[in-house]
């Protein structure tokens, strides 16, 4: 990104670096770049889905067997804080579609400030995930497989179901951070002016992402917090 | 704000009519530019059914309660999901732009959630069905936790006079009060390596058994003893005892361990699900429910029954 080729014959190097951005030589234009990587990244998240659909499948399974273990554990998570949690990365996926729109129509401080948005609901997701929900339930012992260490179970097949959860929220979580990082690195490249309405690839592709973890969200929701 | 936002939704739309005459001939590109309005639309109506799914949650466990009635588990999973799939179609369709988009990535949508179902449902088929297809393979793939501080620890083979057959019945146990489940489920796993143990001590005093039982006995012991060793979990006094006086055995656990471990390891993750399958001897079965029918059959029991678990593995 450090070195974006100018178009010397049509544009002034003055001009911001989104408007003289040119396509990869392998691709016929700009538009033909973009339709390419929103293919890729489309295909990578068939594969997040992919990866998430596996814990679904462990999820369905483990309900389908032992249902009072998942009744009586999901008893003990607080769905308000899942509830919460849900609106802060409902709208942190607005400001990411709002980013990419900002883009398009060249509202470069309305970029920056979703941008920012967007990354601050996600460290709020985290402070809520792990001060209200991973902290006090490590203190409690509600912990996966043989870690496991609460006393009041009223199924001895609770463990697995602090085993799904640890790690479904887990690999959420770890997702959110991945996500986190990417918007660093997306507001330090809209500081220097690399997104606008011809080239907003990275705006784009990373909003893609970030809504995929709001939808395995939306799902996880429901199925951890809000069953009986 | 609001009127600039107006502004750049009508060149949205003249840019968005210019792409879709594009798109026609296959080099449809996604640049429509989604107005804020819709933006903001969207997210309302994303709100609005996130306190739909906890409002229909809340109100199914208000009536299960106020009207005393079973609510029956598919209708809180159906409801659940409804929801979240109109949601995630919205996120899909505005958020994430497929409704404007070219259609060769909703392909790529529309492909992995058909892995997706393919996955699930073959899974579901396979779980729900098994007991009716695999008769004897469907007595392990139990519910288990009762929810009233007893448990199921395994099925034995009653001969009823009357009818003349044969009869599955469930040895259920109580929970003492002040045990945690997860901790008795444990203790129980504990028992029946005592019971593996006193059936291969057995077996070995009596010739004829000796060649069949002991040596898939020992190497079921051998393989808890790996477990347990994997898991760093304390074993009884009874097995280290006994394992100071063989040390054969311990040496095939660690053998095991190496090779085979990572098997036996994984069928045990579930605890107690597995032991009931694999150790359906007639001392597994619990002193008070069964002692005078463990001893009638005692003998020849065992041997019959050590092979369709051996099988199992």
């Amino acid at each position: 990104m450090a070195t974006l080729p100018a178009d010397k014959d049509l544009l002034a190097a003055s001009a911001p670096p989104h408007e003289r951005y040119r396509a990869a030589e392998h691709f016929r234009d700009r538009d033909h770049e973009f339709d390419a990587v929103k293919l890729g990244v489309w295909l990578f998240l068939a594969t997040e889905v992919l990866l998430f659909s596996g814990l679904f499948v462990f999820y369905g399974i483990m309900r389908m067997l032992y249902p009072e273990a998942f009744i009586h554990g999901s008893s003990l998570l607080d769905w308000r804080i899942g509830l919460l949690n849900t609106i802060v990365l409902l709208y942190s996926s607005y400001t990411v579609a709002d980013s990419v729109r900002c883009a398009q129509t060249n509202d470069q401080a309305g970029l920056r400030r979703n941008i920012l948005i967007t990354f601050f609901c996600g460290l709020a997701f985290l402070i809520i995930k792990f001060g209200f929900e991973y902290g006090p339930k490590y203190a409690d012992g509600k912990l996966p497989g043989a870690f496991y260490s609460y006393p009041n179970a009223v199924s001895e097949y609770e463990p697995l179901w602090w085993g799904l959860y640890w790690g479904a929220t887990g690999i959420h979580a770890s997702h959110v951070i991945i996500g986190m990082g990417l918007f660093i690195w997306l507001y330090i490249r809209s500081l220097k002016g690399h997104f606008g309405p011809k080239h907003y690839n990275a705006v784009e592709g990373v909003g893609l992402y970030w809504h995929i973890v709001d939808i395995v969200w939306i799902f996880l929701f429901p199925l951890l917090y809000l069953i009986h | 704000m609001a009127h600039a936002a107006s502004t750049t939704a009508t060149t949205a739309h003249d840019h968005a009519a210019h792409g879709s005459s594009h798109g026609a001939h296959g080099g449809g590109h996604g640049h429509h530019i989604v107005p804020r309005r819709v933006l903001l639309l969207v997210l309302g109506i994303l709100m609005f059914f996130t306190l739909a799914t906890v409002g229909a949650a809340l109100a199914e466990q208000w009536i299960a309660a106020t009207f005393n009635i079973v609510i029956p588990q598919w209708v809180n999973v159906a409801v659940a999901l409804s929801i979240a799939v109109v949601k995630s179609i919205v996120v899909a369709a505005f958020f994430m732009q497929l409704k404007y988009d070219n259609p060769v990535n909703s392909l790529v949508v529309v492909f992995t959630l058909f892995c997706f179902a393919f996955f699930l449902g073959f899974t579901m088929i396979d779980l729900g069905n098994r007991g009716i297809i695999y008769d004897y393979k469907g007595q392990h793939i139990t519910r288990g936790g009762t929810g009233n501080l007893t448990r199921t620890i395994g099925t034995r083979e009653v001969f009823n006079k009357e009818t003349n057959e044969k009869v599955n019945e469930k040895i259920v146990l109580t929970i003492p009060e002040g045990t945690s489940v997860v901790a008795f489920a444990r203790q129980q796993a504990d028992l029946k390596i005592d019971t593996i143990l006193s059936e291969a001590m057995t077996a070995g005093k009596r010739p004829l058994a000796r060649e069949l039982l002991t040596k898939t006995l020992q190497q079921r012991l051998a393989n808890v003893v790996a477990e347990r060793k994997v898991n760093d979990k304390p074993l009884s006094a009874g097995v280290e005892a006994y394992l100071h006086d063989n040390p054969a055995v311990l040496a095939m656990a660690h053998s095991g361990h190496h090779g085979g471990g990572s098997h036996a390891s994984n069928k045990n993750s579930a605890q107690t699900a597995r032991p009931v399958r694999t150790l359906k001897l007639p001392g597994a079965i619990d002193e008070h429910a069964g002692a005078e029918h463990g001893s009638e059959k005692g003998a020849g029991h065992g041997a019959g029954e050590s092979k369709p678990a051996a099988a199992g593995h």
